[in-house]
């Protein structure tokens, strides 16, 4: 889900690099000492999953990871996509140093509502978890996917033609992202649960850690 | 209880399954490239994504390469290929072609075609040149046999070899053809491990820059 260059708008493109700078401020704000190791780790796992391509629809569809790094990282995974994007801008030549900035709010921003939206669920013990999980992979690649299809209908397309188009070709990787985010979850949980980001509320709450 | 045991390995079983079926095709993500070359009369534009697989149904736009207006429109079939004639004025005007795939989701790539490498292939050069040899031969035909009118035998023998020319010249255009489209390929083929080790590389870098400035405002 990379946009190319040359495709977008001035303005489109001003408009995603100022919510980038912003969102990335908001979430470096949040990054502390014991919490840089985390981030860095999953921001090369962002950077990894793009080349783990699924064969399916009419193209290549490559998985996301953006919702994982949500319900983890919280604010915290701006800086993280935002590093790993421009690596692979880059080294790989995906998108592009001038789409920086939208690519990165359309895979960020999706990831940090997920965060908010899901962390009652996820909190939770149980199947809840586990749905709540599955939704994080989800609906990041389905907002991802919205976002998108609206990034390029402000240049030109109508939207709707353009959201059909993105969100069908993305369907599949919805639910291949909700089963591998469900499971990496579940497992960061039982293994590592103090580098969520919302340990903290997880103490205050007093909610009881699954297992 | 051992039921139990069980059912618990499953959710850890499901996750290699998942990531072994993922990293199964070695395949790469998503980036579109499209290439062109000239093949007799006409251009040829493949249009495919970085990991090989051919763009279909996607918009593909011809334009001058200079001024950018719109030439021609087209769409890719199955095998993301596109053929189109080459336009008069294109040949006229010996414009470069500039051909851009577009697939609707934020996906585009170009492609400059000089006017000199598909002009070539039609001969329109070669054309002229051999005319002048023949048209040479004529005169010098005139001269030798002033009363005797041309044989046919030797306007055969012209005939023959602008026929042979441009038997050649399709029969290399077919035959690089594939060759052409297999060094496009290599060119640019999908990130390397050296690449992806050297991305993972500096995030773990810049990590350490990070925690090194942190621990400084701690100390201070």
């Amino acid at each position: 889900m990379h946009i190319s260059e040359g495709i977008l708008s001035a303005p489109v493109l001003l408009g995603g690099g100022v919510l980038t700078v912003a969102g990335t401020a908001v979430g470096l704000k949040s990054i502390d000492t014991e919490r840089i190791m985390p981030v860095a780790m999953l921001s090369a796992v962002f950077f990894v999953a793009s080349l783990i391509h699924v064969p399916l629809g009419p193209g290549s569809i490559h998985l996301l990871l953006n919702g994982l790094l949500g319900i983890i990282l919280g604010w915290a995974a701006f800086p993280a996509i935002l590093i790993a994007l421009l690596l692979q801008a880059i080294l790989f030549q995906y998108g592009g140093i001038v789409v920086l900035g939208v690519n990165t709010v359309v895979q960020a921003f999706p990831a940090v509502l997920c965060y908010y939206v899901l962390r009652p669920g996820l909190s939770k013990g149980g199947n809840a978890q586990k749905i709540a999980g599955f939704l994080g992979g989800f609906l990041s690649v389905f907002l991802s996917s919205l976002f998108m299809a609206l990034s390029l209908a402000l240049t030109d397309t109508g939207f709707l033609q353009t959201a059909k188009i993105v969100v069908w070709a993305n369907v599949p990787i919805m639910i291949i992202e909700g089963v591998v985010t469900m499971f990496a979850f579940t497992f960061i949980l039982k293994v590592q649960p103090e580098i969520l980001a919302w340990k903290s509320y997880w103490k205050d709450e007093n909610h009881e850690v699954d297992e | 209880m051992k039921w139990m045991n069980n059912v618990k390995r499953i959710p850890s079983a499901l996750v290699l399954v998942v990531f072994l079926l993922l990293s199964a095709s070695p395949s790469l993500a998503h980036k579109v490239k499209v290439f062109a070359y000239g093949e007799g009369e006409k251009i040829i534009t493949k249009s495919y994504f970085s990991n090989g697989k051919a763009v279909m149904h996607s918009s593909l736009t011809v334009e001058d390469g200079r001024t950018g207006k719109i030439l021609l429109q087209g769409e890719t079939d199955k095998d993301g290929l596109f053929k189109f004639s080459i336009p008069l004025t294109a040949q006229q005007e010996r414009i470069d072609l500039k051909i851009i795939v577009n697939t609707g989701e934020g996906h585009r790539a170009e492609w400059l075609l000089p006017a000199d490498e598909y002009l070539e292939e039609t001969g329109e050069d070669m054309q002229s040149e051999t005319a002048i040899s023949v048209s040479g031969a004529a005169v010098h035909t005139a001269k030798d046999e002033e009363q005797v009118p041309q044989s046919p035998a030797r306007r055969q023998f012209s005939c023959d070899e602008e026929v042979v020319t441009r038997i050649v010249d399709d029969a290399l255009d077919r035959k690089l053809a594939p060759l052409k489209a297999m060094l496009q390929q290599s060119r640019d083929s999908g990130p390397d491990f050296r690449d992806i080790l050297g991305g993972i590389g500096y995030i773990i870098g810049l990590a350490g820059i990070a925690a090194y400035i942190s621990s400084r405002k701690k100390n201070s």
